[in-house]
């Protein structure tokens, strides 16, 4: 209970400790300008003995959540980049289930398409995630890279099977991550596109079990969730992945909705309005209005001209309105679509070796997603 | 085989088994380390109280205070032992399943089970001397809901424990249940599997029943020809229809599964689809024994074809299981236990660490702090302030000492060199 | 600025004289001059059919005594001859000599091996150490020759193949552009003409029908949809074998240094035999839904699931029983061949997974700085 009773401690030790991940940082570290009043060299000396716990420097923010900040820091010891969440602490609830629903997941999910989880930490009175280091989300990496957002096809394959693996692997776990969006995909320099901030994420596949809708970002959620469906299963993070699939071409956000029915509405209006016979039992989800307009299907290839026949054959499996036609992640993975893959991979590889060459880095856009 | 190396990767397998001399010695340590503890703890505040006794008198009796450390020497501490301490854990376990049931409606099934094992996980490591179970039982419990999706405010627990436990007594000892949990609380039960195989042994008493995949010869009839003709479990009367039998099996391993899987140490030394089939095997032994048959064997296979010692080495180790499962004998029905149960009890009361009584006092003003500053005080005239300074700092050496060896910080380096290894 | 080859043939210079018979281009304007590369003496077309058609003969120019053959003179190509005797030499050693950069263990060895050949060249040319170097060249070359004759294959295919490449892949392209409007076309007629016979048989039918009829077409289009998987698999492995004829052709082996090594060149790799390029693995090496101790089932039969098959609302609502099967199947068998007390002997034998008393330590240690600080 020594972290407890380091609460009651005095206050300016808690101000210190607060700038830091590990109280004990500040003894070591190179903080020394800003740590106020030394403490005594009897316990220095103690100190001294010790060996040195696992601690991080904290750098800059990259980001603010929900329930948790997220900063950049360094391990004192390596010298190695990483990402910290730092997760507010509910009084009334004690820890937030989030966080301990995303701790859960990450301690037993150990992928190279997903964010991996090094450590926890607790101080006086928050938890630390320790994170591994991605250099920005896809948000900010079309932002930067692409031409007004658009990426080229190598790198939009390359991601989408990177996003498809990670998907395969999280469903092949019975995990929904429920919040997929580019700002939740992590990028780093190796072009290795990993799943982050499991926050949303929760385990599947009890018949009886019926989840809020209040899930993923509006512009990414699936057309059952948006009608108001509780039995919603894997399927729903692959129509965001086909959401992302588009905005990779276009560097704009397919369905950029501002309501529920007006996401509603965008969708039907491109992927046409679903009737009781499109979609059987369609009329009974309680968001499903008799009087949507009627809108016909469109191609998808017609506002998506960069798109090759293969890629929008994928695209149109994902983005079906109708869950139980949407296509499985396992077997996205296996469309032909993805059969060029090795190929445009090892043109990729020299493309960046000569971008590394050239002087790629510099600033690094902070991240949000983890 | 596939499916297995799916539950190598949980971190119940990488660590949260032991095997039966890992797991004892474990238990050793922990209970060694506590008992020192405690008598440390314990000498400190008998010292504290004689000399406040004594500067309080102005008159120091040497001879006195000479009688008093000698009656009250660390030998006439009595610790309890490693077994006394699991047999309490396994009362609060038990109590578990009361405070759940006790909630309108009652906590899942799942939602205890998982508090059991967090109860009986954090128990490994930390000695009910140390902390007392009923202070942690609330708090493992709540942590269950959280991380089985089973929502409830802390208000609305709390209403439920009885007692006068606040909402903050409850999630007081949260950080440190976490903290000893290693953070993981995916706890793998065997329930789900036992559904998985009532699921496919009713396809096959239907006729309905797929070959395995290492015998693609079986016919869904000849798998439910051999079902039907199976000799009826003992202790039943024969000649009832197929699925009354399937369904008594399956009423009979769960309540197995909820009662004995979760108070022993199965979760421990087997893995969950071992365990349902090992309460199978008690429940209806011909049934457990066909179905894996029908898994594991197939004609013409020789003695050291890798299925044939695959099915014999697990027919060891189920064996095994059943019997760790047949050994358990509830509390309730069994006085002898209870009055054991109440002796553990008296003697804990003597050697409960007084510096570790109140968590959720000590967040505020920590009582056996007091008692020390107190004591401190006396051999020690320092002003109260400072003597709250040197206290704030010993918290602090405290817990540095205590982050170091901090398993989880410790293990990072480890599990990364692994995997760089790897 | 050299005139251009045309033009000094065409034009010729008016005085240009043979200087085997004197005839000069004054008089005969037709005149074509050529020269033999054992030599390089220059005599008009006239000189030599007249000197070496009824065999080999010696140069006419005084002095030379070089023999020459008829079918070797060419016109000239350079207008100054040095240039074109150099070029000659420059040809026939890098046909022998000609290695690549792939070859070679690193930058530093192909620099020394063009360096080495510019000497050579320029020995040839300049007339140094010529008995010596030609003797090299030429054992080189006797000792090489697969190599020598495997790297002229592969410069030669990489002149050509470049166009062809380009009219491979437009055509590939053209094809899966068909073969998906055609899939698309076909799914959409299938659809359409579905759809009508599900509406005809609905306007013919009694009310009751209604629903069974739905449901049919509805499952009709479901076994559609798993028919059209089957038939992309075949346009893949199509694609696949295409692809496969496709990168067979410029991935040949390289034939490096015959066996004893080249002699004269330094640093050239050691032979490797290059790994055929990987199919696409989606899977990493795993293949998904594998099992070992059961064969997944479409349906297993279910008081308790049986009602959600039946149950529109739910399978409306993106619910998948599939899933619950799957995932209830895998947990009844995940870990069952696990067994821990081998596992972990062996995993304790590598000192992993040494678990430490948390609190209990932690407190201990605690207890003792409590002791230390009191006194």
């Amino acid at each position: 209970m020594t972290f407890q009773l380091q609460h009651s401690t005095t206050s300016s030790l808690l101000d210190i400790a607060a700038t830091l991940v590990s109280p004990k940082s500040f003894l070591f570290g190179t903080h020394r300008t800003t740590s106020p009043p030394r403490l005594p060299s009897q316990i220095s000396s103690t100190m001294d003995k010790a060996q040195q716990p696992s601690s991080f420097q904290q750098l800059e923010k990259l980001g603010e959540g929900t329930y948790a900040t997220v900063f950049k820091g360094r391990n004192r010891q390596t010298g190695e980049l990483v990402a910290l969440k730092e997760i507010h602490l509910d009084s009334e609830e004690g820890t937030p289930s989030t966080a301990i629903r995303e701790i859960s997941l990450m301690k037993e999910l150990k992928h190279e398409s997903i964010v991996s989880l090094y450590d926890v930490i607790h101080t006086e009175n928050k938890l630390m995630l320790v994170f591994e280091y991605m250099d920005k989300d896809l948000k900010k990496y079309m932002d930067t890279r692409g031409d007004r957002g658009q990426l080229d096809q190598a790198t939009i394959k390359s991601f989408m099977h990177q996003l498809m693996n990670g998907i395969a692997f999280c469903h092949e776990n019975r995990v929904l991550h429920r919040d997929l969006k580019p700002q939740n995909l992590l990028i780093n320099k190796k072009g290795q596109l990993k799943l982050g901030d499991f926050g949303l994420a929760r385990a599947f596949g009890i018949p009886v079990n019926t989840f809020s809708n209040e899930v993923v970002t509006l512009w990414y959620r699936a057309p059952d969730v948006l009608l108001g469906s509780r039995t919603y299963n894997t399927s729903i993070d692959i129509w965001s992945a086909g959401c992302i699939m588009a905005e990779l071409y276009t560097g704009r956000p397919l369905f950029p909705g501002t309501t529920n029915e007006d996401q509603l509405q965008k969708i039907f209006r491109l992927m046409g309005t679903p009737s009781e016979r499109s979609w059987p039992g369609i009329s009974q989800l309680p968001e499903y209005r008799t009087n949507f307009h009627v809108y016909a299907t469109q191609d998808l290839g017609i506002i998506l001209p960069q798109i090759d026949p293969l890629g929008l054959d994928l695209l149109n499996r994902m983005l079906q309105l109708r869950p139980e036609m949407r296509i499985s992640a396992h077997d996205a993975l296996q469309h032909p679509w993805f059969h060029d893959l090795p190929q445009l991979q090892a043109q990729l590889q020299q493309q960046q070796q000569q971008q590394m060459t050239g002087g790629y880095g510099g600033m690094m856009p902070p991240q949000q997603a983890y | 085989m596939i499916e297995d190396d799916f539950y190598r990767t949980s971190s119940q397998f990488r660590l949260w088994s032991f095997t039966e001399d890992s797991l004892r010695s474990l238990r050793q340590d922990t209970n060694r380390l506590a008992s020192d503890r405690v008598r440390d703890a314990l000498r400190r505040a008998r010292e504290a109280r004689q000399s406040a006794n004594s500067s309080a008198a102005g008159t120091p009796n040497p001879n006195g205070s000479d009688a008093d450390s000698k009656t009250g020497d660390e030998k006439d501490i009595e610790c309890l032992t490693p077994d006394e301490e699991q047999e309490l854990v396994r009362y609060f376990c038990e109590q578990i399943v009361q405070l759940g049931e006790s909630y309108k409606p009652p906590l899942p099934t799942i939602v205890r089970a998982t508090a059991i094992q967090y109860l009986r996980r954090f128990y490994l490591t930390n000695s009910p001397m140390t902390y007392h179970p009923k202070t942690i039982m609330p708090c493992a419990l709540f942590i269950a809901t959280k991380t089985d999706n089973y929502y409830m405010s802390l208000r609305q627990f709390a209403e439920g424990v009885p007692g006068d436990t606040s909402a903050e007594d409850i999630i007081a000892p949260e950080f440190l249940v976490m903290q000893s949990l290693r953070f993981t609380f995916d706890v793998r039960h065997p329930f789900r599997g036992l559904e998985g195989g009532i699921m496919e042994l009713t396809a096959i008493s239907q006729g309905l029943g797929q070959p395995a995949p290492h015998n693609p010869n079986q016919s869904p009839d000849d798998l439910r020809r051999t079902m039907l003709s199976l000799s009826p479990p003992p202790n039943t009367q024969s000649s009832s229809s197929i699925s009354d039998r399937l369904a008594r099996a399956h009423h009979n391993t769960r309540e197995i599964l909820k009662s004995a899987a979760q108070m022993t140490d199965a979760y421990f030394f087997y893995t969950p689809s071992q365990i349902w089939l090992s309460a199978l095997l008690l429940a209806d032994r011909p049934l457990a024994e066909f179905y894996l048959d029908t898994k594991l064997s197939a004609p013409n296979l020789d003695s050291t074809h890798t299925l044939t010692q695959l099915r014999a080495k697990l027919l060891t180790t189920l064996n095994d299981c059943s019997a760790l499962l047949h050994s358990y004998n509830p509390l309730a029905s069994d006085p002898e236990q209870k009055k054991a149960l109440r002796r553990i009890g008296k003697k804990l009361y003597h050697c409960q660490n007084p510096e570790k009584v109140n968590l959720a006092g000590q967040k505020r003003i920590p009582a056996a702090a007091a008692a020390a500053a107190a004591a401190a005080s006396v051999s020690d005239p320092a002003t109260p302030e400072s003597e709250m300074e040197r206290l704030a700092k010993k918290r602090k050496l405290e817990s540095e000492a205590k982050r170091r060896d901090d398993i989880f910080g410790g293990e990072l380096v480890m599990e990364r060199t692994r995997e760089r290894q790897g | 600025m050299a005139p251009s080859r045309e033009a000094m043939v065409n034009r010729g210079d008016e005085d240009e004289v043979c200087p085997v018979c004197k005839s000069s281009r004054y008089l005969n304007p037709d005149m074509r001059f050529l020269i033999n590369p054992e030599c390089y003496h220059k005599m008009c077309e006239s000189c030599v059919d007249r000197i070496f058609s009824s065999g080999p003969a010696n140069c006419p120019v005084a002095g030379c005594h070089k023999t020459l053959r008829k079918n070797r003179f060419r016109k000239q190509t350079f207008e100054d001859i040095h240039v074109e005797r150099e070029v000659d030499i420059r040809r026939r050693v890098m046909t022998v000599l000609n290695r690549r950069e792939e070859e070679f263990d690193s930058k530093l060895d192909w620099d020394n091996f063009l360096e080495q050949r510019e000497e050579i060249i320029f020995n040839l040319v300049n007339g140094i150490d010529v008995a010596k170097t030609e003797a090299d060249l030429q054992k080189y070359a006797a000792d090489n020759m697969r190599s020598i004759r495997a790297n002229q294959v592969i410069e030669a295919k990489e002149v050509t193949s470049f166009q062809e490449r380009q009219n491979q892949e437009q055509e590939l392209a053209r094809m899966r552009r068909q073969a998906a409007r055609e899939e698309y076309e076909n799914e959409r007629k299938e659809l359409l003409a579905g759809r009508e016979d599900m509406l005809s048989r609905l306007a013919s039918g009694r009310p009751a029908d209604a629903a069974a009829i739905a449901r049919e077409g509805q499952k009709v289009m479901l076994k559609k949809s798993s028919a059209r998987r089957s038939e992309e698999e075949r346009i893949r492995q199509k694609q696949a074998a295409l692809r496969g004829t496709d990168a067979k052709k410029p991935g040949q082996p390289t034939v490096a240094a015959e066996e004893g090594g080249s002699g004269l060149i330094k640093g050239l790799k050691k032979i490797k035999t290059p790994e055929p390029e990987k199919p696409y693995d989606p899977f990493g090496g795993i293949i998904p839904n594998q099992r070992d101790y059961f064969t997944l089932q479409d349906h297993y039969p279910s008081t308790y699931l049986d009602p959600i098959r039946q149950d529109t609302r739910m399978l409306a609502g993106g619910y998948d029983l599939q899933e619950y099967y799957s995932r209830t199947m895998l947990e009844a068998f995940a870990g069952l061949g696990c067994f821990i007390d081998d596992e972990l002997s062996q995993r304790q034998a590598h000192s992993f997974n040494v678990m430490k008393p948390v609190g209990t330590q932690g407190a201990a240690l605690a207890a003792t700085s409590t002791s230390t600080a009191g006194k």
